[in-house]
């Protein structure tokens, strides 16, 4: 059995930091062959902790050329390996290479295939002519790995992702495509099998876009990837389609900007294509082929959606909560009955033979011929030389250190996660728990504290069940304030106000009761303090106290009703009567005007709960002239 | 008739530099007192109280009652070119649909007139309690500026504990996390250079780094800062303007929301 999963991570450090080291995002994922798709890595600053993981071989691109603000797109290819040297396992690769063109620097002596050389320049329909400078710009965005597993080829491919009117991309993206489609012509002309997987930001057909309009099949790199699939003609299996050729609703991007994921408003440009023989031993091509015999599934691996499937927080305009991981879902493939592979090492081109993760071991004779030259020179050049010393002898323990660092990092979360829970959240549960009791004159009930704990998120209750578990929220000023106005007389606003300082007063009574309960759970805090203000209140006749605390409720309640009218104050939609959030005009003559839309994550348009395109401008305007 | 004069006119100016990301369009209202502000951020979470008490001004003179919408980027653009010198004048006649900044150089050679149209703003005056805080820290605003920028480049949100053995403020996000401790130090030989905490309990509170930069923009202000925290109330944060005034920043803390329901 062979795994490959593909997964656009977008950006490795912030996912490796999600699952603590990038042992355990690997191993999440439990494939042989993972590949990774915008790992925004710089060489510059590569360090083992992203790279390096035991147990695992890296080949990686990254962006050399100078577009993008910082790191930007990258490649990375992890084979899961008992032995890096002297393996059979096909995980293994036998060569590796940067790029698609065969023009990397680490590709000079073309490993993966010996004679595949582009002649320069060259002639493409609708390209017109190519220069060799052009080609190199395409190849050095850090958009492709290609490693050689023996019985097959595997490309790690990262598409471009373009705006339709910008020609130069466009051209870009083009060329990347023919050229790779070259690439993989000549690979299957000498009867290798070669395996596609990656980002392609291409939805091959209508079923795989949640908004897909008429002529959306009809657009030139949709019709392109169409073209290489089996159906029309092509060469490869789109394994995920051919398994599952009616599925609908099976995304793997969603657009972030727009809380995509809430109403599974996607795209599926996510692919593992797969092309080439069987590997039976029967010379008849109908109904035999890698795909047929050896594909056993291909899924989406829908766990790894942002915000866990099932309670997805709602998104709010994108402000309250920010989804931790990545935009893309991975999509994975399992094979069977791959033959192993005589026993092959690791090749030369693996990230752990890079410089900048394994430094540079001089050879003694540099070393004193450089002696030499230093006496000749004088001081400088020894200097240099030493740093290299200290940077080789640091690298060695290199795998030790970042196991070292990830621990005091876990430690540190958990510490601060300690921290983070600080008493105010839950007293100011009980304190509104308490007016509730107050104002309502009821008793205590669990309800009063649920119907309490829905207003606090700020939306209607209504609408609110899945909003629950957002962490932390920005509260709406409404919370603050609630039912502000309605309290039928004096006398209630004493008792309110009274029944208010018992739990403050306690607590401070309490100190070290309230320490005890900080780190447990909420429900039993909640019943100590409860408790401990019932008993307390007697006690607590401490007049000056009770005053200043008066007062401070005073201060409380008018502020609860400022925030609420704050709230208030925010325009409405017209779909679901939610307040709206602001954005402002970003470009054109309107720019920095201040406008409102509804708040709701972007869905498809038959579902009355995703976003209503509610619009309004800011009432805002010039005074008109006054005669 | 509206006229009022103020010579110190950076202070003007750098009233306008520290609002206008945070507030957009708003409502000058000028009476007897002073020239006052009170706005909410575009989202309505942050609320921003400016006043300028008239006794400041070297020539205060307000008929009546006056409100002027203004448009704060428009405004700011045309404080712009007065110099940091100059003396502005603000003037407006009852009922005119503008407004006029007049600035004078320190030696009267210059005399720039800039007259800017005034805007329709729906605003509703919220009655802001006093109320007493449970901590109130006094802290060089530079130094508050620098902690919210570092933080934020961590992390969307702080926790500021008062203690005492000082104020905490940390955050953490996903490359790490990130704690500054500022101990109490009133012995330095400046008092723009002390950080004082008066603490009634201890407090700890969640608030948005969003916003808290936005506020320190109001730092050129006033060598302090004073932040006054309570568990139940949002935060002030505050900036003297000399001896004239102040502006504050209040803002709701977030509140981590329970996990306890999902059962």
């Amino acid at each position: 059995m062979v795994k490959i999963v593909t997964y656009n991570v977008n950006g490795l450090r912030p996912r490796v930091a999600q699952h603590g080291s990038l042992r355990r995002l690997l191993d999440s994922l439990d494939a042989d062959i993972i590949c990774f798709q915008e790992t925004k890595l710089s060489r510059q600053d590569l360090s083992g902790d992203v790279i390096m993981a035991e147990g695992y071989e890296a080949f990686i691109s990254c962006n050399r050329s100078s577009r993008g603000r910082g790191p930007y797109s990258g490649v990375a290819t992890f084979c899961r390996v008992t032995s890096a040297f002297a393996s059979q396992e096909v995980a293994l690769p036998v060569a590796a290479e940067e790029g698609f063109a065969g023009l990397q620097g680490s590709a000079k002596d073309n490993e993966v295939i010996g004679d595949f050389v582009l002649d320069m320049p060259m002639d493409e329909e609708d390209l017109g002519e190519i220069t060799r400078e052009e080609l190199l710009r395409v190849d050095n965005e850090g958009r492709c790995i290609i490693t050689d597993h023996g019985h097959f080829v595997l490309f790690n491919i990262y598409g471009p992702s373009i705006g339709e009117d910008d020609e130069e991309r466009v051209r870009f993206k083009l060329l990347f495509y023919k050229i790779l489609q070259k690439r993989w012509e000549f690979l299957l002309a000498l009867g290798k099998r070669v395996f596609v997987v990656g980002d392609l930001n291409i939805a091959p057909s209508s079923i795989d876009r949640c908004d897909a309009s008429p002529g959306f099949e009809k657009q030139m790199f949709r019709e392109w990837l169409r073209s290489m699939l089996r159906e029309h003609g092509g060469p490869f299996f789109d394994a995920f389609r051919s398994k599952h050729p009616e599925r609908t609703g099976a995304y793997t991007c969603f657009n972030q900007k727009v809380g995509a994921e809430e109403y599974n408003y996607g795209s599926r440009i996510d692919h593992i294509l797969i092309s080439g023989a069987c590997f039976h031993d029967c010379n008849s091509v109908e109904d035999h082929s890698i795909f047929h015999c050896h594909v056993e599934d291909c899924e989406i691996m829908n766990h790894f959606r942002r915000g866990d499937s099932g309670n997805i927080s709602k998104w709010k305009g994108g402000r309250s909560s920010k989804l931790e991981g990545s935009d893309h879902i991975p999509v994975y493939m399992l094979l069977n009955g791959i033959p192993e592979l005589p026993a092959h090492n690791t090749p030369p081109s693996a990230a752990r033979y890079l410089p900048e993760i394994r430094g540079r071991q001089q050879s003694i004779v540099s070393f004193l011929s450089k002696r030499k030259l230093c006496e000749a020179e004088d001081g400088p050049g020894l200097n240099i030389s030493r740093d290299r010393e200290n940077q080789s002898c640091c690298s060695d323990d290199l795998e030790r250190r970042s196991i070292s660092k990830e621990e005091l990092a876990t430690g540190i979360t958990e510490f601060s996660k300690g921290v983070n829970q600080p008493s105010p959240t839950s007293k100011r549960r009980n304190l509104d728990h308490w007016i509730n009791e107050g104002s309502s004159g009821s008793s205590v009930t669990l309800l009063a504290a649920q119907g309490m704990k829905t207003s606090f998120s700020g939306v209607k209750s209504v609408s609110n069940k899945k909003n629950k578990h957002n962490l932390s929220s920005q509260p709406t000023i409404k919370s603050f304030f609630r039912r502000p106005e309605t309290k039928p007389g004096d006398a209630n606003i004493n008792s309110l106000a009274s029944s208010v300082d018992t739990v403050p007063s306690s607590v401070d009574t309490l100190p070290k009761m309230d320490e005890l309960c900080s780190p447990q759970d909420d429900s039993l805090q909640e019943n100590i303090q409860c408790t401990a203000a019932a008993d307390g209140d007697p006690d607590n006749s401490n007049i000056s106290s009770s005053l200043s605390t008066y007062k401070c409720n005073i201060a409380t309640l008018e502020w609860q009703r400022i925030q609420q009218r704050m709230k208030m104050t925010l325009p409405l939609c017209k779909g679901h009567r939610e307040p709206c959030i602001p954005r402002s005009v970003k470009k054109g003559s309107n720019i920095g005007r201040l406008f409102y839309v509804c708040a709701r994550a972007q869905g498809p348009s038959s579902n009355p709960e995703a976003n209503c395109n509610h619009f309004q401008w800011a009432s805002v305007k010039s005074k008109g002239k006054r005669q | 008739m509206l006229e009022l004069r103020l010579v110190q006119g950076s202070l003007l100016k750098k009233v306008l530099e520290a609002i206008k990301d945070l507030v957009t369009d708003a409502n000058f209202d000028c009476s007897g007192t002073g020239f006052s502000l009170q706005a909410m951020d575009s989202s309505h979470v942050a609320l921003v109280a400016l006043l300028l008490r008239s006794e400041g001004f070297e020539h205060y003179r307000c008929d009546r009652n006056l409100s002027m919408g203004m448009n704060l980027g428009n405004m700011a653009k045309m404080l712009r070119c007065a110099g940091n010198d100059d003396i502005i004048t603000i003037k407006a006649d009852d009922g005119s649909d503008t407004v006029t900044f007049m600035f004078e150089s320190p030696n009267q050679d210059k005399i720039a007139d800039f007259e800017m149209k005034l805007m329709d703003i729906d605003s509703e005056h919220l009655g802001i309690p006093d109320s007493e805080y449970q901590a109130i820290v006094r802290m060089p605003s530079s130094e508050f500026s620098r902690i919210c920028k570092d933080l934020s480049s961590i992390g969307d949100t702080v926790i500021i504990s008062v203690t005492k053995e000082g104020v905490k403020f940390s955050t953490a996000g996903d490359i790490g996390t990130a704690n500054i401790v500022c101990r109490q130090n009133k012995t330095v030989d400046k008092p723009e250079e002390s950080t004082i905490i008066e603490m009634q309990e201890p407090v700890s509170l969640t608030f948005a780094l969003r916003y808290m930069n936005s506020f320190t923009k109001a730092s050129p202000l006033s060598d302090q800062v004073t932040i006054s925290l309570s568990s139940e109330l949002p935060v002030v944060v505050e900036y003297k303007i000399g001896e004239m005034g102040y502006i504050r920043f209040y803002l709701a803390p977030k509140i981590e929301e329970d996990e306890e329901m999902k059962a």
